[in-house]
């Protein structure tokens, strides 16, 4: 059976609106469509993931070579069953064991995951705090950039400072540094809250165009 | 203060949240059909990742992560939008990989549409290996073999002979790698992908946190949010398929504009209010005159001190 | 075209791919499938039968030697860099170079097909063919030229070459009048001829001990594999609840059944459009990949884009019922909030856009104040919380390598 690429279009846009406004009705009370919607997504998503993990995945990369004599890929097909064993009180442990070794990759990637990420930020912490001029390559430093450059430092280290829990925060000076982390801390949450702000109507604003669109698209021709 | 003033005050902070709810909507609603021309300054960091485009030899290749599903395309699409878009304008060539399951297929739906404007061939100026679940072991992996490590594009088909993973042997061999991420993924990129020059879209929310990499130079540029998505647009001169000026991001900022303000505005009345309910108590008993059951305390009303 | 692997093959890998990991004819690959499957039941009983003392300690062996390969992936010498130096004419010239394993290419490779023609489908395996080791560097000659010359203001001479099977290198430099060979001298240096004269090249090669870079996309393949059989685990949790549900028809029975409309229509649907790849847009579709259409953008992208889209009510409602400024920091959070939104978005820019750009007073615009707070203060203590999350995730991993880990779930019984 084939079916007319308008006609796929309408139904999807048709169903697509009444999703969005099922989900969007929580906003009035909690009711029983948005329930029935939220189910569905649950569902579908879920549905979702078997699709795109044989697809991309499993499909080419696991069964396309085993029905061409490729055996080898089994093996990880037969470890996969250890996650599995949660099911069974008995055999449970072995889910444990696959678990743990995952985590043992994952701890063996933490070297190289460190050293390339942190290392480079301690060294790009290494700023200029005397003005110079421009010598060949490098640039020059102005007295903008020294205090600039002042700002981000004592940042740095006071912020360093108020997280420090090795040792009680006594000494007045440790104290008062640590206070002071603390307010300049405040500015990166005021830029995160400001930021969160931004993303959170993003997701709306498309909405809502998805919404007028559609409308448009089906009753305005 | 007088008490009236401070009673009708103190009923800023009682609003029903439907009633919120209805003004965000109409404020958001309003710009998407009165169009107000409105014009955008793109930050440093925005112009940055154009300049790693622009930098990169004609001969490279580009690796772009789409690490971003439905739940965050009303910020990421419109900047993977803007990213693609600009690479088929000036002629690049790009393979795409997702570490998050709808990722690849969104982005493959957008190509699809952009390259039908710009008169690109899937295999020739683009290719899609699609999602892979296991991120890190495939991005290390891809690092000193991208074809034995994916094997196979989103299509199902091999990458033994397909000719941009054959010339692309190795992602250390990449001119650029762009992940545009709904999550916080960027960290296995940084982590793992070190070497391969880096720039990232992320989500509002982790804007701030990626400052930090673009100070240090791991990341070679940024966009932030649907903001960022903007002025990616308005610097590279995009243009949709009716050839109007500006894609998605452009068209929300106005809304975006004003649900910035309205949250402002919500913040000062919300405290103007409590101010005006805390001075209302504080007033010996009987200076008052009696007041009406409306202007009690809501319930749930829940302050949190920062 | 021939490929090319920065680094050595993993211990032993050659052999293995030669005599073991190959593809085999139908029965026999079904033979070894079933091989592996008893083998598997085999090692899951001998598995069992350890104590729980014994359970305990294979697991933080086994554990060990999983983070022991990419420990050692890391931290031994990938062998693919060389250095040195050459003197000229009494100066030294710095020499750099890669090292990258490539396949020598197919002295017979298929032809492509014809014009027309449908081109065979791709085999998921190729026979790999032999590699060697490849030299490419450049011996930069700034220093020597009065003037620098050449393209990016420096001068410099490429040099390349391979690996000979008794370990010593056969190089040529690539002057203006084609390959020359380098001639090895007795020091086991190299004599070079530049245009500024004749000198000795000496180079340090990085050993090539990295025995298991190679087994790096092998390992990823697998636990790509593992990973993906593992989303059944969800399935399968989901099921067992809404099934309960909807067969003892529980109160909430219709959502059950909903779930199950969405879970089976996307599977059905979706593992029955995968044949169709190169779809016209424009022309009539088959049911199931219209079907699928609409489960995908009608169903789950509007379901999940909205739900997340809530969010956008929630901070507001937020904003207004919980952000109090009560204390110096939450006055001092939320001017830097309020400064950011503005200068995220162009209605605030619009605020401060007639102080001109080329004016000293252009600092004070919002979005350059705005860029500022992101780029100095924020950066700056996002890096202090940075620094003490590695550190402490470092730290972590170490426990969790070591098997020194107890917690809710690591002080389990085995």
């Amino acid at each position: 059976m084939m079916v007319a690429p308008a006609t796929v279009e309408t139904v999807t846009s048709i169903v697509a609106i009444l999703a969005t406004l099922a989900i969007l009705s929580v906003v009035y009370r909690e009711n029983p469509v948005y329930r029935l919607f939220e189910h569905i997504f649950v569902g579908v998503a879920t549905g979702y993931g078997v699709v795109v993990i044989w697809s991309n995945y499993l499909g080419p990369g696991f069964w396309k070579p085993l029905t061409e004599g490729v055996w080898y890929v089994i093996i990880p097909a037969l470890f996969s069953l250890l996650f599995y064993t949660i099911f069974s009180p008995r055999y449970a442990w072995l889910s444990r064991f696959l678990i743990s070794v995952l985590f043992g990759l994952g701890a063996g990637q933490v070297f190289r995951g460190f050293t390339t990420e942190v290392f480079p930020q301690i060294s790009g912490s290494f700023l200029p705090l005397l003005p110079r001029e421009a010598i060949g390559e490098t640039p020059a430093v102005t007295w903008w950039t020294v205090l600039d450059n002042t700002a981000f430092l004592v940042t740095l280290l006071s912020v360093m400072t108020y997280f420090f829990f090795s040792f009680r925060h006594e000494h007045k000076s440790v104290a008062r540094t640590a206070r002071l982390g603390r307010w300049l801390l405040m500015i990166a949450f005021g830029a995160t809250f400001g930021s969160t702000v931004m993303a959170r109507f993003s997701l709306l604003i498309d909405r809502l165009q998805f919404l007028f669109d559609g409308f448009g698209k089906l009753f305005g021709g | 203060m007088n008490a009236p003033l401070l009673r009708a005050l103190s009923g800023f902070r009682q609003i029903d949240s439907r009633w919120i709810a209805l003004i965000t909507v109409v404020l958001l609603a309003v710009p998407m059909f009165v169009s107000v021309p409105l014009k955008m300054v793109a930050f440093p960091a925005t112009r940055a990742m154009k300049k790693a485009i622009d930098d990169l030899p004609p001969d490279a290749i580009i690796v772009l992560s789409t690490d971003w599903d439905s739940g965050t395309r009303g910020e990421c699409m419109p900047q993977t939008a803007a990213v693609i878009d600009y690479l088929f304008k000036t002629n690049r060539r790009f393979g795409i990989i997702g570490f998050i399951p709808q990722g690849p297929e969104l982005a493959q739906d957008l190509c699809d549409e952009l390259a039908r404007k710009h008169g690109k061939t899937y295999g020739k100026d683009w290719i899609n290996w699609g999602y892979r679940p296991n991120y890190v072991a495939t991005i290390i992996a891809m690092m000193n073999d991208i074809p034995g490590t994916l094997k196979n594009d989103i299509r199902g088909d091999s990458l033994v002979n397909e000719p941009l993973t054959q010339e692309l042997k190795t992602l250390k061999r990449a001119g650029l790698l762009i992940e545009i991420t709904g999550t916080r993924l960027y960290g296995v990129f940084l982590q793992f992908a070190a070497g391969v020059p880096l720039a990232f879209g992320c989500t509002g929310v982790s804007g701030p946190d990626m400052y930090p990499y673009l100070q240090s130079g791991q990341a070679k540029g940024l966009l932030v949010g649907l903001g960022g998505a903007a002025q990616f647009e308005d610097i590279t001169d995009y243009h949709d398929a009716q050839g109007n000026r500006g894609g998605q991001g452009t068209r929300g900022m106005g809304s975006q504009s004003l649900g910035h303000l309205l949250v402002m505005v919500l913040i000062v009345m919300g405290n103007l209010g409590v101010w005006a309910q805390r001075r209302l108590d504080d007033q010996p008993p009987g200076s008052l005159p009696p007041s009406t059951p409306a202007d009690g305390a809501p319930a749930g009303d829940e302050e949190v001190t920062s | 075209m021939g490929g090319s692997y920065p680094y050595p093959p993993g211990l032993g890998q050659e052999w293995l791919v030669q005599h073991l990991f190959r593809p085999l004819p139908g029965p026999l690959a079904l033979l070894a499938v079933f091989g592996c499957v008893a083998l598997f039941a085999l090692w899951v009983w001998g598995m069992m039968r350890l104590s729980s003392g014994g359970r305990r300690r294979v697991t933080a062996i086994c554990t060990f030697l999983a983070g022991l390969f990419y420990a050692l992936a890391f931290f031994l010498p990938p062998g693919n860099v060389a250095t040195g130096s050459a003197e000229i004419g009494g100066q030294r010239a710095k020499f750099t170079a890669d090292i990258t394993w490539d396949e020598i290419p197919d002295p017979n490779p298929p032809a492509p097909p014809a014009e027309g023609e449908e081109p065979p489908e791709e085999p998921s395996w190729r026979e790999p063919r032999p590699i060697e080791r490849n030299l490419t560097g450049r011996l930069e000659l700034t220093e020597l030229a009065n003037e620098p010359t050449a393209q990016d203001g420096r001068d410099f001479l490429t040099i390349s070459g391979k690996q000979n099977a008794d370990g010593t290198w056969a190089l040529e430099s690539l002057g203006p009048d084609g390959p020359t060979p380098l001639v090895a001298t007795s020091d086991g240096g190299y004599a070079v001829t530049t245009a500024a004269g004749t000198g000795r090249l000496q180079m340090r090669v990085q050993p090539a001990a990295n025995i298991v870079k190679g087994y790096e996309a092998p390992l990823a393949n697998a636990l790509n594999i593992l990973g993906g059989f593992a989303i059944f685990l969800g399935l399968i949790n989901l099921s067992l609840v809404h099934g309960r549900t909807l067969f003892g028809a529980k109160p909430g029975w219709i959502n059950s059944l909903a779930f199950f409309f969405g879970l089976l229509g996307m599977i059905i649907f979706g593992l029955a459009a995968l044949k169709y790849k190169d779809l016209d847009p424009t022309a009539p579709q088959p049911f199931v990949a219209a079907a699928y259409a609409v489960m995908f953008d009608g169903l789950l992208k509007p379901l999940q884009s909205t739900t997340f889209a809530l969010l956008g009510f929630f901070i507001v409602s937020a904003a207004y019922r919980a952000f109090r400024v009560r204390t110096t920091e939450a006055a001092l959070m939320t001017i830097v909030a309020f400064i950011v939104m503005l200068g995220q978005v162009p209605l605030g820019q619009m605020l401060t856009a007639w102080i001109p750009l080329d004016s000293p007073w252009a600092v004070l615009r919002i979005e350059t104040v705005t860029n500022w707070l992101l780029v100095t203060p924020n950066t700056a203590a996002s890096r202090g919380i940075l620094f003490g999350a590695a550190a402490g995730s470092f730290a972590l991993s170490l426990r969790v390598w070591l098997s020194l880990e107890r917690g809710a779930y690591f002080g389990k019984e085995f």
